[in-house]
């Protein structure tokens, strides 16, 4: 963690300042680690600033007391996983599709507020609230899923993919081409 | 490649950028108000092409528009043109940067198809000779990249400054009593080291649109007030000035959390 945290913290200052054409982030991998890190790295700190899109990004909260269940953790994970697997393609047939936000959350607290303020978000339910699990499309409630991890994955899953499907345009093979 | 679009200045209402000298890198353009470019490094042997060429591809894929591979050999530089004909193959387009160190003037001397296939050439002024070799070597880098039309970086490291620089910055400080902490004499080494070097690259017949310049240190304590104001004061010395660049700086670990800590 301390070289992306390093990074972030002298690359974030010098790139609100303006300075910057071209970004690289040295990360020494553990033997045998992806090296793919360093890649992801710079886009992340690019999109954490507001300065490039590359991808959807999902706000997760951190889990406390109030989320003993893991279930969001395991989603917020998952629907990350899914986004990274999907991109190289999703990039090639959708205009702007790296824009989409997604939220993924444990509780009543904070759930349904991030949930509303993202494309797609999914308020799950924290210790001792009902099992239900309310999804916002652009800020308007959509449905309420209900079930084991496994049916929410596949649920929730389906309902990004026809969002996209609906919002993003599709791009000509004359654009996807010249990318 | 993802948003590159030509003329982009969307974000400069939020993050006003420096103005900079736009630089093609292969079919990528660098600075001059484009979308700040993401680039990486392999870290595989250079002369194994298909090592090389898989992680090439890795890279590109998630994200990186630009790689940079060492050549640090013979063999490395033989191999140049054929991993860049396998990835272009493969469909994949990223300019490819080599990264010379000590040998530079040789390697791209000796292996001309290396250097025309490369789309920049990275060079360390910290090491690309020493005494008067030094400003002979860097120049047939340049001159080469002329030739091939090809822009060059400056690269600075202040691992691997150029070490006189240092001592005769180290002497003057004692000298005339400045008072400098070992740390800022660095990092202003790391400044003039870069505009000396462009000023060298600019003689030997590049455009200010052919260079990039950057400045990397592993000690960014204080960042706001050493490299960023070294940044500063290279404008004020130098403006209009080249390209600039910057690396990050060698660390470990895992992603997750960056936009958290970004952004505090």
């Amino acid at each position: 963690m301390k070289g992306q945290i390093w990074s972030a913290a002298s690359l974030g200052v010098l790139l609100y300042e303006g300075i910057g054409d071209t970004i690289r982030i040295s990360l020494t991998p553990k033997p045998g680690g992806d090296r793919r890190e360093e890649v992801y790295a710079a886009c992340e700190l690019l999109q954490a600033l507001g300065l490039r899109s590359f991808a959807p990004s999902v706000t997760a909260c951190p889990g406390c007391g109030r989320t003993t269940s893991t279930t969001f953790q395991e989603l917020a994970e998952a629907i990350q996983g899914y986004i990274r697997d999907s991109m190289p393609i999703w990039k090639t047939q959708y205009e702007g599709v790296e824009e989409m936000t997604l939220a993924v959350m444990g509780c009543i607290v904070n759930g349904p507020g991030e949930s509303k303020a993202a494309n797609i978000g999914i308020s799950l339910p924290g210790t001792g609230e009902a099992p239900r699990c309310p999804v916002y499309i652009d800020g308007q409630k959509d449905v309420t899923l209900e079930g084991t991890y496994d049916e929410l994955a596949v649920a929730f899953q389906a309902l990004v993919d026809n969002y996209i499907a609906r919002k993003y345009p599709r791009k000509t093979a004359e654009v996807a081409r010249a990318r | 490649m993802l948003t590159q679009i030509e003329g982009f200045d969307a974000v400069a209402s939020r993050h006003p950028r420096r103005k900079t000298y736009g630089v093609k890198v292969g079919h990528v353009r660098v600075g001059g108000g484009a979308p700040i470019v993401v680039q990486s490094m392999t870290n595989t042997d250079t002369a194994d092409i298909q090592t090389t060429l898989k992680q090439t591809l890795e890279l590109a894929e998630a994200g990186s528009e630009i790689v940079r591979w060492t050549v640090n050999v013979p063999e490395a530089a033989a191999a140049v043109p054929e991993i860049k004909r396998r990835m272009l193959d493969a469909g994949c387009n990223a300019p490819i940067i080599g990264d010379f160190h000590y040998n530079g003037h040789v390697l791209l001397t000796k292996y001309p198809e290396c250097a025309k296939a490369l789309d920049k050439y990275r060079i360390n002024p910290g090491n690309v000779g020493a005494g008067q070799r030094r400003d002979e070597q860097f120049s047939t880098i340049c001159k080469i990249a002329v030739d091939n039309g090809k822009p060059v970086r400056i690269g600075v490291n202040g691992g691997s400054l150029n070490q006189e620089l240092v001592m005769r910055k180290m002497q003057e400080n004692t000298d005339k009593n400045l008072g400098k902490e070992s740390e800022e004499i660095i990092n202003d080494c790391m400044v003039l080291s870069a505009l000396q070097s462009t000023e060298l690259a600019l003689e030997s017949g590049l455009r200010h649109d052919q260079i990039i310049i950057s400045c990397k240190t592993s000690r960014p304590r204080d960042p706001h007030h050493r490299v960023p104001r070294s940044f500063r004061e290279d404008r004020t010395a130098a403006a209009p000035g080249p390209h600039r660049s910057r690396d990050g700086h060698e660390g470990a670990d895992l992603v997750g959390g960056i936009a958290g800590r970004a952004s505090l």
